[in-house]
C-alpha cells in the first residue's frame, strides 16, 4: 500500500480518514523523512480544515476543564500518563447496517446541507469584559469573563463563564438593553461556575438583538428582587453577528 | 466581540509562554467544536471525555509549535482533535455508531466559531462538494464526520474495497482541482 505512486492520494486519505490503523502509523513514520508525503498532508489539512466548520458542537461535561488543569499541575510538560478510565475494556459491537442508522445519517445530512445552505448567521456572540468600575477580579484586563452565545434560531442564550470569581451569597443576573430600549430586560441568572443555556424570552423579535449591549449586574441571591438591577454591573459587553 | 480568530492565535502565543488563563480562554472558545468532532469519530462519550483532556494537554504542551502562517487555530486544534481521535477509533476496526444514537442527532445550539469561521475557504470547499455525486460525496462526508474505514464504507454500501478506494481518491482529485490549490 505505502509503496504506492499516488502519494497525494495516500495524504488525502489519511487526513480524510479512510485509511486503517497500521496504514496510518505507516504514514506517521514516513512523514518523518519524506518531506513531500509530509507536506502533502499539511496541504490536505489545510483543504478540508473547513469541513469542521460546518459540523455542530457538542458540550463536553462541566468538569472535564478542572480535571485538564489538574492534570497539567500535575504533570508539567511530562508525558501524560493514561487515567483508569481510558485504560476499562472498551466492547465494540460490530458495526451495524440496520435501517435504523441509515436513516439517521440521512436526517443527518438532511440536516447537515440545511445548515449549509442557511440563509444569514444566525449566531450572535458576545465576550463580557469587567466594567471600569469594578477592578477586583482576577482575569487580566483583557480576558473575557463570560462568553455570551444567543442561537436566534433556537432562542437559546449560552452563558459559559470563563474567569468569573465565586460570589457565595450573592448571584450574577444578566441582562440586554435592546437598541432603542428605555430599560434592559433580565435573561435571566446565571451560574458563576458553569455554562448554561436559558431561553430567550418570546417577546422579543430576534433581530432586536443585533447590537444589543448585554450587562451582568451582581445581585442578592437568586436574582433582582425588583425586575431591575439593583447592584453594580460587573461586566459588560455587546452581542454582534458571529464572524464579524 | 466575537472570538476571532486572531482572538486565538494571541491565546495560543500566550499558552506557549504557560499562561493558564489564555489556555482557559482557549478551552471555552473551542472544547464545544473539538468534543462535537471527537464523539462523532469515537461513537462514544466515555472515550470521547478521556480523548478530550489528552488533545488539550497536547495543545498545552505544543501551542509553541503553532504557526500562524500555515493554518487557522481551528483547523490546527481539529487537527490534533481528529488525528488523536481516528488512532483510537482505528484500534478497532469494527464499531458502532447505534451505541450511541443520540449523537446522530445534531444540537440546535453551535459555538460562535461555526459561524465565525464560515469563510470564504468553506464556501468554495461546500461548492467543490456540490459538484460531486450525491453517493459519493454522502461517502467523503461519512469518512471525515465517523471516520469509517474503507472496509466500514464497503459494507455500507455493499460494494468492494477497491471500488470505495477508487471513489475516496477520484473524489478527493475532484475537490483538489476544484479547490485549485
Amino acid at each position: 500500500m505505502i509503496g504506492e505512486d499516488d502519494i497525494d492520494g495516500l495524504a488525502a486519505e489519511y487526513v480524510l480518514g479512510s485509511l486503517d490503523l497500521s496504514q496510518r502509523k505507516e504514514v506517521d513514520r514516513r512523514r518523518g523523512t519524506d518531506t513531500t508525503l509530509d507536506e502533502a498532508v499539511k496541504a490536505w489539512e489545510n483543504r478540508l480544515g473547513a469541513l469542521v466548520h460546518r459540523l455542530p458542537g457538542i458540550e463536553p461535561p462541566a468538569h472535564l476543564l478542572e480535571s485538564i488543569l489538574s492534570r497539567l499541575s500535575s504533570q508539567g510538560a511530562q508525558v501524560v500518563q493514561l487515567s483508569a478510565h481510558r485504560k476499562a475494556r472498551v466492547v465494540w459491537r460490530p458495526l451495524a447496517v440496520g435501517s435504523g442508522t441509515l436513516a439517521a445519517c440521512v436526517a443527518l445530512f438532511v440536516v447537515w446541507f440545511t445548515f449549509v445552505h442557511s440563509g444569514p448567521p444566525t449566531t450572535l456572540v458576545a465576550e463580557l469584559h469587567r466594567s471600569g468600575a469594578t477592578a477586583d477580579e482576577s482575569a487580566g484586563p483583557r480576558s473575557p469573563v463570560f462568553v455570551v452565545t444567543v442561537d436566534l434560531k433556537a432562542r437559546t442564550v449560552m452563558v459559559r463563564p470563563i474567569a468569573a470569581r465565586s460570589r457565595p451569597g450573592r448571584s450574577y443576573q444578566l441582562w440586554a438593553l435592546r437598541p432603542g430600549a428605555a430599560a434592559p430586560d433580565s435573561l435571566g441568572v446565571i451560574s458563576q461556575a458553569e455554562a448554561i443555556t436559558v431561553s430567550l424570552p418570546s417577546s422579543y423579535p430576534p433581530g432586536e438583538f443585533v447590537d444589543a449591549a448585554l450587562s451582568v449586574s451582581l445581585e442578592p441571591e437568586g436574582g433582582s428582587p425588583t425586575g431591575r438591577p439593583t447592584g453594580p454591573v460587573m461586566f459588560v459587553g455587546k452581542l454582534a453577528p458571529a464572524g464579524q | 466581540m466575537p472570538v476571532a480568530r486572531q482572538h486565538l492565535v494571541e491565546a495560543l502565543e500566550r499558552i506557549a509562554r504557560g499562561d493558564r488563563a489564555a489556555f482557559k480562554m482557549l478551552y471555552a472558545a473551542t472544547s464545544v467544536k473539538l468534543y462535537g468532532v471527537i464523539v462523532r469519530i469515537l461513537g462514544r462519550r466515555d472515550l470521547a471525555d478521556e480523548i478530550l483532556q489528552e488533545v488539550y494537554i497536547r495543545v498545552w504542551q505544543r501551542a509553541g509549535e503553532y504557526d500562524a502562517t500555515s493554518s487557522s487555530p481551528i483547523t490546527w486544534l481539529a487537527t490534533i482533535a481528529r488525528n488523536r481521535a481516528l488512532d483510537e477509533a482505528k484500534r478497532k476496526t469494527m464499531r458502532s455508531l447505534d451505541d450511541s444514537p443520540e449523537l446522530l442527532q445534531v444540537p440546535s445550539d453551535d459555538d460562535p466559531l461555526a459561524t465565525h469561521e464560515r469563510n470564504e475557504d468553506a464556501r468554495r470547499l461546500d461548492a467543490c462538494l456540490d459538484r460531486l455525486e450525491p453517493e459519493k460525496r454522502e461517502v467523503v462526508l461519512l469518512v471525515y464526520y465517523y471516520g469509517m474505514t474503507r472496509e466500514e464504507i464497503s459494507n455500507r454500501i455493499n460494494r468492494p474495497v477497491a471500488t470505495v478506494k477508487t471513489w475516496l481518491r477520484r473524489s478527493l482529485a475532484q475537490i483538489k482541482d476544484c479547490l485549485g490549490q
